[in-house]
């Protein structure tokens, strides 16, 4: 048996053939060479530590990145790229606000960079494309009255303190802006036929800006009013 | 770079035997088991060229072996080649009683016939026979190549052994 086994194994490539195949590999290899082989040193714990230290990094640059790319979003005006990065900051802001007054901060806060974008156009003539200004329009519409929602929503809850405080501010800012909003479409710059759609703008944000003035004066003069009548009730029992 | 390179040619300056005998034991064709070592050796450094990482040179070369000897079953008819090889067998030594013991029959066989009667046996034990016998390789080596137990390539040698002497004793009488 031990015999049989002898007999293969003396079975073997004859040295010819041994020498053919190796010239061949010879050719392979090279046409064939080695790509992107790890050298020895690049082993596991190298690319752990790798990933330690790049982990970090990347994550401090795309915050970097992301901040960088916010704040320069804060300055774009419509028709810039990053003001839709800026519009998206935006809604994410009022997102994570959980209090009614900081909500209410932050809407109005929005809603005056509605105003301050239209005082840049105007005074850079920068030219809108179609629908732009009718969006600058919608969203200052839609700010302020969730500004407003807010702090009805803290009157509601028995905080008019803190809602008074925020309506007075706004009224400030917003009378302040209405002014230079007023200036500004009526001085002679904008009448160009090519501004129509700044023109147009301007007149829906001026209109809804003295819309919500005019609507809280009225408020403002009906609370006086009822104070009064409240006064004068009182009075009147005083008397009695 | 040029070290994988040396440590692939070392290896087939090692291997290159083994892996012949391994091939010609399986297909019985001496030019296609030459033909299919230079291509085991190209697969290889096709795995080593690509990043790929071999632990143990022999196990890597023996399992690319099976598999290419699989695909070569593929494309040929295994028991043509067998049945050739058999009538040759029977030919040159005829079945016939003038030999009268074991060994006068094995000595008169050379490798490839040694082979073919030990391919005689169930695929299952010629294997794991050629490895151990022809091959010396351990019972754990042999294991790993053929993808069994310790265990089970331990008996399968055994019954191996049994089944091959009744195979040379058949032939004998």
């Amino acid at each position: 048996m031990e015999k049989l086994f002898k007999k293969i194994k003396k079975e073997a490539l004859n040295p010819d053939e041994k020498a053919k195949i190796f010239s061949a590999l010879q050719t392979f290899v090279a046409e064939n060479p080695i790509k992107n082989i790890p050298s020895p040193f690049y082993n596991s714990w190298f690319i752990f530590r790798y990933r330690m230290v790049m982990a970090p990094i990347a994550f401090i640059l795309i915050f970097a990145l992301a901040g960088s790319a916010a704040f320069a979003a804060k300055k774009s005006l419509p028709g810039d790229k990053l003001y839709s990065i800026k519009m998206l900051n935006e809604k994410v802001e009022s997102m994570i606000a959980i209090d009614s007054k900081t909500k209410a901060q932050i809407e109005i806060s929005h809603a005056i960079s509605r105003l301050q974008e239209v005082e840049q156009i105007v005074t850079s003539n920068r030219q809108l494309d179609k629908g732009d200004g009718k969006k600058i329009g919608d969203n200052f519409q839609e700010q302020v009255q969730e500004a407003t929602n807010n702090i009805n929503e803290l009157r509601n809850r028995g905080r008019e303190k803190d809602a008074s405080e925020i309506h007075s501010d706004f009224r400030t800012m917003l009378t302040e802006h209405e002014k230079t909003i007023t200036e500004l479409s009526n001085s002679g710059d904008t009448k160009d036929e090519i501004k129509k759609e700044l023109d147009q703008m301007v007149s829906e944000v001026r209109s809804e800006l003295k819309k919500k003035l005019d609507e809280d004066g009225r408020e403002s003069k009906k609370q006086k009013q009822e104070e009064e009548e409240e006064e004068e009730e009182e009075e009147e029992k005083e008397d009695h | 770079m040029k070290s994988l390179e040396k440590k692939f040619f070392d290896s087939y300056n090692a291997y290159s035997d083994e892996i012949f005998r391994f091939a010609l034991f399986k297909l019985s064709d001496r030019e296609k088991a030459t033909d299919l070592v230079q291509e085991i050796f190209m697969k290889t450094w096709v795995f080593i060229s690509k990043g790929g990482k071999i632990d143990n040179m022999r196990a890597f070369l023996y399992k690319t072996a099976g598999n290419t000897i699989i695909d070569e079953y593929r494309k040929q008819s295994r028991r043509e080649d067998k049945n050739e090889s058999l009538e040759t067998l029977s030919e040159e030594f005829g079945y016939d009683p003038g030999f009268d013991d074991t060994d006068s029959l094995i000595d008169k066989m050379d490798g490839k016939q040694a082979m073919e009667l030990i391919k005689e046996l169930p695929e299952i034990y010629s294997e794991v026979l050629f490895l151990r016998y022809a091959e010396s390789k351990s019972i754990s080596e042999i294991a790993e190549i053929v993808g069994r137990t310790d265990n089970a390539v331990s008996v399968q040698i055994n019954r191996g052994i049994k089944k091959l002497k009744e195979i040379i004793n058949g032939k004998i009488i």
